[in-house]
């Protein structure tokens, strides 16, 4: 089941039902845990439960999900203070191109070149669009 | 290049000339003469080449002269360090004029294979790139003068040892098909791969003219670039122009031609898509996958938070008395509750329009505090008192999201 997508994508592939799969599994467990943790606590899981179904669709092919995994699983161990971020953004932020930007945004992203970079941002888009229309349509499944 | 290595494999230039007989080629040979002019200290090796060079006329000048000068500075210096003994036999041998390049990268092989005492059979170093290109020449010229007559080889090929030939030729074999160009090298790799072994000179000629023309038309285009970098430069453009056009498809309102408003295309449409990823999460609290246990959940924290509300009989008023108690202390924490339930605050004439629109019976609103002077239609009570007694909590869902689905996505929750 590919989620009930309405809308078959030109790029669709057997991906997706890994994806459905891994996160309605993600969001039950999360839901059933939910009592004991605060809103925003579990709006932060449901979102890492987002990339790190995304990330397990993509498999281990792709930099940006092997990146993306390893993060994650260090983050959750490691919580970073946003103070220190901010005070190093300042100095970085004045020669920034826009493939620096992209780097940013994309999960290993750093240590690509240009082209690399840019097949890995094609691929991204595309399971980050999968995971959309994925999370939009249980919601309206839900709510509609 | 191919040609002259050819001809040195099979000693006869005379024929081989006759036999790969292009302009160039007779270009080459006779910008020899007024390089010769220009050197001023003919060395007896090179003389011996240089002669039968001395009565064509020199068609080739003006661009051949600085790589030219170049060559023969590089090649005074190699001859001095290199073997001097060495080249002699093979030039004198081969007995044919080659251009400075040839003749530098001769000696610096005729200095390495005088010392493995391959001789000057196997020995046919390969010029990199002859006349086409002169700047790239005098780059890799330059490299080689600065280097050692090992490291001479070291720009085209990172081999050393005495298959440097071989190797050479083998790794400017692999360069030149990987960048598919009709340089001079192409015709090169096979000949020269059979210098090692019994060079068949019979093989060598047959092929000359076959490669000839294309080898032609390539070379003589001027200016084009044939080191190997730039031929990387242009493959790496090749690709990265290739996924953009793969990432064009991706992302919407992708008509940009400049490759820089692509960029900034792609950058807004992934931040706009994680963008969506967060308010999605934020949106689902209290959900679940499947919609029965979202449904219990819902009215499951209803009831709880009811129950600390002060109750009354209907878990949305009580939803709406928490969220005026949350929105006395602290609007944040009262969004938050109103986002863990999936609802939202929305000015009473925007729901009383998505009401009608959407055609429900009774559309009731969590009044925002702002207005709290607004009219108690649809129960503006939330802050003043109890709301209206049928009234169901309207989820616009994704009105940050999509914008487009608001309607659709409106529900009405009421209670069980």
């Amino acid at each position: 089941m590919k989620g009930g997508n309405p809308n078959p994508n030109p790029n669709s592939n057997p991906k997706k039902p890994l994806l459905a799969n891994h996160f309605i599994q993600a969001l039950t467990r999360i839901n059933l845990a939910a009592q004991t943790s605060s809103t925003r606590q579990r709006s932060h899981c449901i979102k890492r439960a987002a990339y790190v179904s995304m990330a397990c669709a993509a498999g281990s092919r792709r930099a940006w999900s092997r990146a993306m995994l390893q993060k994650i699983r260090l983050r959750s161990r490691v919580l970073r203070l946003p103070g220190d971020r901010r005070s190093i953004v300042s100095v970085v932020r004045r020669e920034e191109n826009r493939a620096d930007v992209l780097r940013k945004l994309l999960p290993g992203g750093q240590a690509m070149e240009f082209s690399s970079l840019l097949e890995e941002t094609a691929s991204y888009i595309q399971y980050l669009s999968a995971q959309v229309r994925l999370m939009q349509t249980i919601v309206d499944s839900m709510f509609g | 290049m191919q040609p002259c290595s050819r001809e040195m494999q099979a000693m006869g230039i005379q024929e081989l000339q006759n036999a790969a007989h292009d302009d160039f080629f007779d270009q080459m040979l006779s910008s020899l003469a007024p390089s010769w002019a220009d050197l001023g200290n003919p060395k007896s090796p090179w003389d011996l080449a240089g002669k039968p060079q001395e009565d064509t006329s020199a068609e080739y000048g003006a661009p051949y002269d600085e790589s030219s000068l170049l060559a023969s500075r590089l090649r005074q210096h190699q001859i001095s360090g290199g073997g001097g003994s060495g080249e002699s036999p093979a030039a004198k041998a081969m007995g044919l004029p080659l251009a400075h390049h040839q003749q530098m990268m001769l000696s610096a092989g005729m200095g390495r294979s005088s010392a493995a005492g391959a001789g000057d059979g196997g020995l046919i170093p390969l010029p990199l790139s002859l006349g086409n290109g002169g700047s790239s020449d005098s780059r890799l010229l330059v490299d080689r003068s600065r280097d050692e007559v090992d490291a001479a080889f070291k720009p085209p090929n990172s081999t050393g040892g005495e298959g440097i030939y071989n190797g050479f030729t083998a790794g400017s074999a692999q360069r030149v098909a990987q960048a598919a160009n009709q340089q001079h090298f192409q015709g090169a790799p096979i000949p020269s791969q059979s210098f090692g072994a019994a060079p068949p000179s019979g093989g060598a000629a047959t092929q000359q003219p076959a490669a000839a023309p294309p080898r032609q038309r390539v070379r003589a285009r001027r200016g084009q670039a044939t080191d190997p970098h730039s031929i990387a430069e242009r493959l790496r453009r090749e690709r990265i122009a290739e996924r953009m056009k793969a990432l064009q498809e991706l992302v919407p309102n992708a008509n940009k031609t400049d490759k820089a408003s692509m960029l900034d295309e792609i950058i807004d449409y992934v931040k706009f898509l994680q963008l969506q990823v967060k308010v999605l999460s934020m949106s689902r609290l209290g959900g679940a996958a499947a919609v029965a246990p979202l449904v219990a959940d819902v009215s499951s924290e209803a009831g709880r938070s009811g129950g600390g509300g002060g109750g009354g009989s209907d878990s949305l008023a009580v939803t709406e008395h928490q969220v005026a108690k949350l929105m006395e202390e602290d609007m944040g924490s009262a969004m938050q509750y109103l986002q863990g339930k999936g609802l939202c605050l929305m000015p009473i004439s925007l729901a009383s329009a998505i009401s009608s629109a959407t055609a429900r019976p009774t559309a009731g609103l969590i009044p925002p505090s702002l207005n709290n002077n607004n009219n108690n239609n649809g129960g503006g009570g939330g802050v003043d008192g109890p709301p209206s007694p049928s009234m169901s909590v309207l989820t616009v869902q994704s009105a940050m999201a999509t914008g487009s689905d608001t309607m659709k996505d409106a529900a009405s929750v009421s209670k069980p």
